[in-house]
């Protein structure tokens, strides 16, 4: 469960996010979509604790995450746009890591089944610098995925990815939500938006400017727009 | 038909592009009082390095050889010149890389210039780091004074533009003959071989008779003269002809070690006209450079970038990725994870491998200083057990500042870092233990080996019932002192190392504008002198506090020194290490607290 309460955040003379507030309940797929510079990422920084907020409360799996930040972090998984990976870390060693640090008791086995998942099996002693950037954004994923988070949050996460691996991704984004993750996914992909979340916020200029179901916005939108004409009407696009 | 564009105009536009954006990106920090200051710092070091008395005399600089010398160094500079030339005609596969960027590949490669234009666009951008080396290289030299230092520079563009020529022609033609069908491949690399084999033996049989007759008595006399010499080199088996193979080596070494002006001005026309053959070689033998540009250029950026992140090692190997510093269990406290993990940022090493190479060390000096049964040995184990200390306490001091395998280098990775469950003590603490670790660790390796040094003595003395008997002068070296001294360094080391990381980390943390986080080492004037700068405050703060562990410790040894002996000074470092540990405790609590408040978007820019 991810509760967001009036959340604030400013560098200096700009004011990144204005006031957000939206839950996911847990087993939901929340679609955090906007045009660029509308928060987004500032949003889910704040969330995964990366960037203090000016204003607001944030609970992650029920625990506040400035009072609580340890509690709130180990039910937290952060995938961000941009893979950072230790270079001098092997794969195996970034999950052996991960795994000590979230202290996962079957880490073995919970590897083996993330890296065949994610087709990164055979992999295991590669460096960074020798993985694709679809490779190091699975390796993220697999070492989020590897502690089991209640809260999962991923930040554009098919750049770079092949056809095969974005529909391996889709399904493992829409399984975990099954299982009970709540789940939020930005990303500038309105079909892949359309296709596995349940909800959709929209975010213009850091504040919400639509939030609620696919069908409920397209019935605010009065019709049968698709997400794009929706989304583009709503931010002030062309 | 169009025509292909100069290459002169593309060069110095972007060799003039780059320069100036370059220094407008610099000039513009400089209006930051960090990078100013900096600067200045940077740059009076550099003055005062280049500029101290006796190097920039307003005497001109008198040759630096006299007479003949000059003469006798030129036949012998070209006969090693010639020696390397031959060796990379034998051994060196050559590439022929244009040396382009990538940049310059995107652009070039598909823009409408001829391949010839290219070739010069390359020749001539590869002027710039042959003049600049002929630059750094003439201010090294310290030839300064009536315009010495301009025939110097002269000198050395035209020896190093002649190199870059002749490996380029080397590497064009040895790609030719990989295009040759393979039977004439074969036997043109055989007579290529056994040609230059023959004349590397012919220099090498030549000047070994020479330098054997000069060694032998009578045939001294002949090197007190080039003709001497030239006559010696002559008489040689092969007659005249390992002197005129020298040939074109002395006309292109022979202005930079012309003596006057007069000399470089008439040295000056066969090295040009030899620069120029080299030129016609490389513009006649231009084969397809486009794969091997293109893939020297990936390799460099490669490189490039791994630099950039600080990694200047090669990839481990396969076999070696298995290595890890320790077992990590998947439960535990998770400090140990961001220990191992920082070990690894470190080396692809095992401790216990590294405890048995210290063991293995201890045990082949103890054995050694045991078993030495010269007269001076005693002193011979004393000084080296002492200077093994010592420079394993001057190590565990350095290392702080240089291993930035903690915080330091982990700020970069500050998103990550962020959502690790774990509260900010603890991860800055956990931050600074591999660092601690491998100076502590290694300057405990150290001390057992300097004590292995002096009880292999003692041992040695014991059981031959004798007494070690250093030289009254070297009597504090006695194992007797070297004990209660290794261990007061052993007790007190490792709360220094705390206190000196912890500082640092401060410094970093606090001043992420000043002291930039990761393991990149930045480059610049202006970074060389806050590097300084750094070194400095940290000595400075440093040597605050270690105020009160001198007060502790000053009056205790003075009080306990009469009855204990040098045994006062580990029981001094016990109760001196306690305030330093204890501010070095406190350091951590602010470093948490400076790391909570650290804003990667705001400090870093990401």
């Amino acid at each position: 469960m991810i509760e967001v309460e009036g959340l604030v955040k400013a560098y200096q003379s700009v004011t990144a996010v204005d006031g957000l507030s939206f839950r996911v309940a847990r087993g939901e797929v929340l679609g955090l979509v906007g045009p660029n510079g509308a928060g987004k990422t500032t949003t889910l920084r704040c969330l995964a604790g990366i960037l203090p907020p000016n204003a607001g409360k944030i609970r992650l799996g029920g625990f506040d995450l400035i009072t609580q930040p340890v509690e709130s972090r180990h039910c937290l998984a952060f995938m961000p746009d941009e893979p950072r990976l230790f270079e001098y870390l092997t794969v195996e060693d970034h999950l052996a890591f991960t795994a000590r640090m979230y202290g996962v008791a079957d880490a073995a086995a919970r590897a083996r089944v993330l890296l065949d998942e994610l087709e990164l099996a055979g992999k295991e002693r590669a460096l960074p610098a020798e993985l694709s950037r679809g490779m190091k954004q699975k390796l993220v994923v697999a070492c989020g995925l590897l502690h089991d988070p209640e809260v999962l949050i991923f930040d554009e996460p098919l750049t770079g990815i092949d056809p095969g691996g974005i529909r391996k991704m889709k399904q493992t984004i829409v399984r975990r939500a099954a299982a009970g993750a709540a789940v939020i996914v930005s990303s500038h992909l309105l079909p892949l938006v359309e296709e596995i979340c349940s909800r959709v916020l929209v975010l213009s200029r850091g504040k919400a400017v639509l939030l609620g179901t696919l069908d409920e916005i397209r019935a605010s939108a009065g019709g049968d727009a698709s997400l794009e004409e929706i989304f583009l009407r709503v931010t002030g696009g062309s | 038909m169009s025509v292909s564009p100069s290459p002169l105009p593309l060069v110095f536009f972007t060799a003039k592009r780059m320069l100036r954006n370059a220094s407008r990106r610099k000039l513009g920090r400089l209006r930051e009082p960090r990078y100013m200051i900096g600067f200045l710092v940077g740059a009076a070091y550099f003055a005062m390095l280049f500029m101290r008395p006796g190097r920039a005399g307003r005497t001109p600089t008198p040759p630096r050889f006299p007479g003949h010398m000059n003469e006798i160094l030129l036949v012998a500079g070209a006969a090693a010149l010639a020696a390397a030339a031959l060796l990379t005609w034998l051994f060196r596969k050559g590439e022929p890389s244009l040396g382009l960027s990538e940049a310059e590949i995107q652009f070039l490669f598909p823009a409408p210039i001829s391949r010839r234009a290219l070739l010069h666009y390359a020749l001539l951008k590869a002027q710039f780091p042959v003049l600049l080396s002929a630059f750094i290289l003439t201010i090294v030299s310290g030839r300064r004074g009536n315009g010495a230092a301009i025939l110097t520079g002269l000198g050395l563009w035209l020896l190093l533009t002649a190199v870059h020529f002749h490996n380029l022609a080397l590497a064009f033609t040895k790609a030719r003959w990989n295009e040759l069908p393979p039977a004439s491949r074969r036997a043109t690399k055989i007579v290529a071989f056994a040609v230059a084999g023959s004349a590397l033996g012919m220099l090498v049989v030549t000047f070994g008779a020479g330098v054997l007759a000069a060694a032998s008595g009578p045939g001294k006399e002949r090197f007190a003269s080039l003709g001497g010499l030239v006559a010696a080199l002559q008489s040689g088996p092969f007659g005249p002809a390992p002197l005129a193979l020298l040939a074109p080596f002395r006309w292109i070494l022979a202005p930079l070690l012309a003596p006057t002006a007069r000399a470089f001005s008439l040295a000056l026309p066969p090295a040009l006209g030899l620069v120029g053959v080299l030129y016609a070689c490389v513009a006649l033998t231009a084969v397809r450079f486009e794969e091997a540009t293109l893939s020297q250029a990936s390799r460099r950026a490669a490189l490039r970038a791994r630099r950039g992140a600080g990694r200047l090692e090669a990839l481990p190997s396969e076999k070696r990725r298995g290595t890890v510093p320790f077992r990590l269990a998947p439960r535990g406290r998770p400090e140990f994870a961001i220990v191992w993990k920082n070990l690894l940022a470190w080396k692809r090493t095992s401790l216990a491998r590294q405890a048995v190479v210290v063991g293995s060390l201890a045990a082949a000096f103890f054995a050694a200083s045991a078993f030495l049964t010269a007269p001076s040995a005693d002193t011979a184990a004393a000084i080296g057990s002492m200077t093994c200390l010592g420079t394993t306490a001057l190590l565990a001091l350095v290392t702080p500042l240089g291993f930035r395998i903690d915080l330091r280098g982990d700020l970069e990775y500050a998103a990550v870092l962020r959502t690790w469950p774990l509260p900010a003590e603890r991860l800055v603490l956990a931050e600074l233990g591999a660092p601690a670790l491998v100076a502590v660790l290694y300057s405990w390796g150290g001390i057992v080996i300097a004590l292995a040094i002096a009880s292999g003595r003692a041992a040695r003395a014991a059981f031959l019932g004798t007494v070690v008997t250093a030289p009254s002068s070297a009597s504090f070296l006695r194992f007797e002192v070297l004990v209660p001294v290794a261990l007061t360094v052993a007790v007190f080391l490792p709360s220094l190392v705390a206190l000196a990381l912890v500082v640092q980390n401060a410094s970093v943390l606090a001043f992420p504008a000043w002291f930039p986080a990761g393991r990149k080492r930045a480059v610049g004037l202006e970074q060389s002198g806050l590097r300084m700068l750094s070194f400095f405050g940290t000595s400075l703060v440093l040597a605050v506090a270690l105020v009160p562990a001198a007060l502790l410790a000053g009056p205790l040894i003075f009080f306990t020194f009469r009855p204990l002996g040098l045994w006062s000074l580990p029981i001094a470092a016990v109760f001196a290490a306690l305030p330093v540990l204890a501010e070095a405790a406190g350091g951590v609590f602010l470093l948490a607290r400076l790391f909570e408040r650290f804003d990667p978007a705001r400090d870093l820019g990401s």
